[in-house]
């Protein structure tokens, strides 16, 4: 029987730190066991470090570090190469993957004396489009899961080696991974060694890509005392993947447009990472903020500044910040989405400082990449992004001195949250948890497109929307003339609403008009968060919804993240406080993922009568609204 | 929707605002640029920076729309800066090239001209107002004031100071000289008996010069002097 011949590929995520701390004490860990690894199986292996992680191990593992570009020269250790923050680079423009892929490059090269040929993301993701850039920066072949290679070839038997794809005049190499064999590995032990034993013989290498637990020790020294011991019992032949290639011919040429990658939290059925940003809005805003910044700053700067703004952006290129995932993995964390929109907010922030102008600007544009325009809003204190073509409501509000999106909440059926998204329900609705399913059902929602002004005034701007609205209470349908007004004052981070309804219609209306906003919030703690209404403290159960009424004004605190949200209400409303909880999949099922205000008031309008609401909403750091 | 038809971009900045449009502006584009940019330019400021850059026209009645712009912001007594550097919207302007500023960018303008840069650092004349300033050029203005007025009241110290002097070494020469006079005074009465003696000659009264009037008539004295000898 002859050796199995393996080409394995280990690779190391880098931990998510809400902080930004530096994994030094892992990487030191790491080095000594990878060190270890390869000393005892004396086997070839491929490894992928994303770049910040090199240069941790170049800092406080130099001696390990050395002894790496020796085994890199002896041909017993070959460094893939990637973005600089292990990227998802289809999702990029070109510039940005090709800043990732140059850093990267530059950073192995001058470390350990080696061009890498081989590109490597952890999330496997790939899109013919990346064929040019990856050729234009020295790449010649990459790593795609089987069952990509297997669809496009119309297989459902094993396919190992590589094949070619060409696109835009340029070539790249594609070789299938086996990724039973990569989870087998990955699971270590009994498991691995079956895999091993039902492979089918051949002569050709098989290819497994297996990523290293380098947050918790103890799983870190069982994955390479596990894999030290399957390769010695096995007798495996290892190799570097690159090797191949040299062992190999071509399987031949292949359409491989785009393959959706692992452990992104896509379902198997989908085709492109692409569709992370269709199925979690979440991502998607993130995704559009980071184009957004660095189209602002591809306009105003220039040099050495641009590259500055640019090396802010990059971090927030990474999977984390785009995966379906629960935990640090994916953007279902509360606070790896805080962590991605502090970043874009720090970046545009430090574009207004460099270009010295006020940031006090409005854009109306295709911000979402939507098919229609967006209105955003910035002054010096705060920014919201307001689609008028789906009710006028709030995609994003921004307070700028804690550099958090305030409107931010995964919900649970997938739907995007918004602020100031307006109802008017059935005014037989008597209990929270009617209130609730109503908002749920979205069937008194007013999301008819509005047509816009702006109006600008002195040190303040109002965008005037004005609308037919209709909804339907208690089977009748009424149509409603809506004027919203958002008035924004220069450098304050205040917003004033106001709305009037008239009623265009012959027949009486009756029922509840109110206001939604599903704020992204962490889960509430007495020390460090509080909920005021009417200037008295109220004790919040984050797992029911509460009603109350008579509310003058709402006042929203957390410490931690430093902000607090002040809502004066001039005439007197009701106010549902509601968890938004998360039930995803393989998440806790308690999750707090945000926080949702219905304000809502009694609305009796006659045949063309008219009601006029308002509401002020006021932001600061601390908790004093000046 | 009207409105949803073009993509704008509005920045404020004290009196500056910016306003940049983009996309291809035809027919269709028409109702709602004006509708737009109108809107815009009814509320505050001075210096209006609109960047067409990033557009193509494909309708010359945009001409005449950014024509009325011109006219009511000269009305506001404001200034409209027309800026791109392209081929064709150059080409598309050139009708009117003498008619509106138009500059590559905001830089450029700003660099354009002294007049232009006390403009926009604030200072404005006009006959219903006068000389109107910003804050910042009056503080400006009030510094260079007070530093002339300072230098100029520095100089006259000096001067006096001087005159002082000059006045104080006059006098003491007066003095020298009455002091000089009386001297000589004394000396002519010690001498005076002896000169009625004739012992003592005064050359300076000396006959031999007495009908001597010019250089001419001393030098023909002479020459007959020394024919004579």
């Amino acid at each position: 029987m002859p050796r199995l011949k393996l080409a394995l590929l280990l690779f190391v995520k880098e931990p998510f730190s809400p902080l930004g701390i530096s994994p030094n004490e892992e990487m030191i860990r790491f080095a000594l066991l990878f060190k270890q690894f390869l000393e005892a199986t004396n086997s070839r292996v491929s490894l992928f470090l994303p770049g910040r992680l090199i240069e941790v191990l170049l800092k406080y593992s130099p001696q390990e570090a050395a002894w790496m570009r020796e085994r890199v020269r002896d041909g017993h250790l070959e460094m893939m190469g990637g973005g600089f923050y292990d990227a998802m680079l289809p999702l990029f423009p070109t510039q940005l993957q090709e800043i990732q892929l140059q850093k990267y490059r530059d950073l192995v090269s001058k470390n350990f004396s080696v061009e890498p040929s081989g590109y490597f993301n952890s999330s496997m993701a790939w899109e013919i489009g990346m064929t040019e850039t990856l050729a234009k920066k020295g790449y010649e072949y990459t790593l795609v899961g089987e069952e990509s290679l297997q669809e496009a070839l119309g297989r459902s038997t094993r396919v190992s080696g590589w094949y070619t794809t060409e696109d835009c005049g340029s070539v790249m190499r594609l070789l299938s991974v086996a990724t039973d064999l990569s989870d087998a590995i990955s699971q270590g032990g009994a498991t691995a060694c079956a895999k091993f034993d039902s492979l089918p013989e051949t002569e050709k290498h098989w290819v497994a890509a297996v990523s290293v637990p380098i947050s918790n020790p103890e799983l870190l020294s069982h994955f390479f005392t596990d894999l030290t011991e399957i390769i010695l019992k096995q007798e495996i032949q290892s190799w570097t993947i690159s090797h191949i290639f040299e062992q190999q011919f071509s399987e031949g040429k292949i359409n491989l447009m785009s393959a959706v990658g692992s452990n992104v939290g896509l379902p198997t059925a989908s085709h492109s990472c692409r569709e992370l940003l269709i199925r979690r809005p979440e991502a998607d805003f993130l995704h559009k903020s980071l184009l957004a910044a660095y189209r602002h700053a591809e306009a105003t700067l220039q040099g050495s500044v641009l590259e500055d703004i640019q090396n802010i952006l990059l971090p927030v290129m990474a999977p984390e910040y785009y995966s379906d995932l629960p935990g640090n993995e994916g953007v279902q964390s509360p606070g790896v989405r805080w962590k991605g929109n502090r970043e874009v907010i720090e970046a545009e922030k430090k574009i207004v400082r460099q270009t010295g102008l006020t940031g006090q600007s409005i854009e109306v544009a295709d911000y979402l990449m939507e098919g229609h325009r967006q209105i955003l809003v910035n002054n010096s204190q705060m920014a919201f992004l307001l689609e008028q073509q789906r009710g006028g409501a709030l995609r994003s509000l921004i307070y700028k001195p804690s550099s958090l999106n305030l409107v931010n909440a995964l919900r649970q059926d997938g739907d995007i949250s918004f602020a100031f998204l307006d109802h008017l329900l059935d005014p037989s609705l008597n209990d929270v948890g009617s209130f609730e399913s109503a908002l749920n059902d979205h069937a008194g929602q007013l999301k008819s497109p509005y047509d816009y002004q702006i109006n600008r005034l002195e040190a303040q701007v109002d965008v005037l929307l004005r609308s037919e609205q209709v909804a339907t209470i208690a089977e009748n349908k009424h149509v409603f003339h809506v004027d919203k007004v958002f008035s924004v004052k220069w450098g304050k981070p205040f917003l004033d609403l106001s709305y009037t309804l008239v009623n265009t219609t012959f027949s009486e209306v009756n029922g509840y008009f109110g206001t939604e906003l599903d704020l992204g919030m962490r889960m509430f703690d007495k020390k460090t968060s509080a909920i005021k209404i009417n200037g008295a403290k109220i004790s919040i159960d984050f797992t029911t919804s509460t009603l109350y009424s008579n509310v003058k004004s709402f006042v929203l605190k957390d410490g931690l993240l430093s902000y607090a949200i002040c809502i004066d209400l001039p005439r007197e409303a009701h106010v549902m406080v509601s968890p938004v909880l998360s039930t995803l999949r393989s998440a806790a099922p308690n999750l707090v993922q945000g926080i949702r205000l219905f304000f809502f008031w009694n609305m009796e309008l006659k045949p063309q009568g008219t009601e006029a609401f308002n509401l002020r909403m006021k932001l600061s750091k601390r908790g004093i609204f000046l | 929707m009207k409105a949803d038809l073009i993509d704008i971009f509005i920045e404020e900045s004290g009196d500056d605002v910016y306003i940049r449009l983009q996309g291809t502006l035809g027919f269709m584009q028409l109702a709602a640029v004006r509708e737009k940019i109108e809107m815009l330019i009814g509320g505050p400021g001075k210096f209006w920076f609109l960047d067409l850059e990033k557009v193509r026209f494909v309708d010359d009645e945009y001409l005449q729309l950014f024509l009325n712009v011109l006219n009511r912001i000269k009305k506001k007594e404001g200034t409209l800066v027309l800026l791109f550097d392209n081929a064709e919207n150059i080409a598309y302007f050139s009708k009117f090239a003498n008619i509106f500023e138009i500059y590559p960018s905001r830089d450029a303008y700003r660099r354009s001209g002294l007049l232009k840069q006390l403009k926009l650092v604030g200072a404005t004349y006009s006959k219903q107002t006068g000389l109107r300033l910003s804050p910042g050029i009056s503080v400006f203005l009030l510094i260079l004031l007070v530093g002339w007025f300072l230098t100029l009241f520095s100089i006259i110290q000096n001067q006096s100071e001087e005159i002082r002097e000059q006045k104080a070494q006059r006098m003491e020469l007066e003095n020298q000289k009455h002091q000089m006079v009386q001297e000589i005074d004394e000396l002519r009465s010690m001498i005076g008996p002896l000169r009625h003696l004739g012992l003592v000659a005064d050359s300076a009264t000396s006959r031999s010069f007495e009908n001597i009037s010019d250089w001419v008539t001393y030098l023909e004295m002479l020459e007959s002097r020394r024919r004579g000898n």
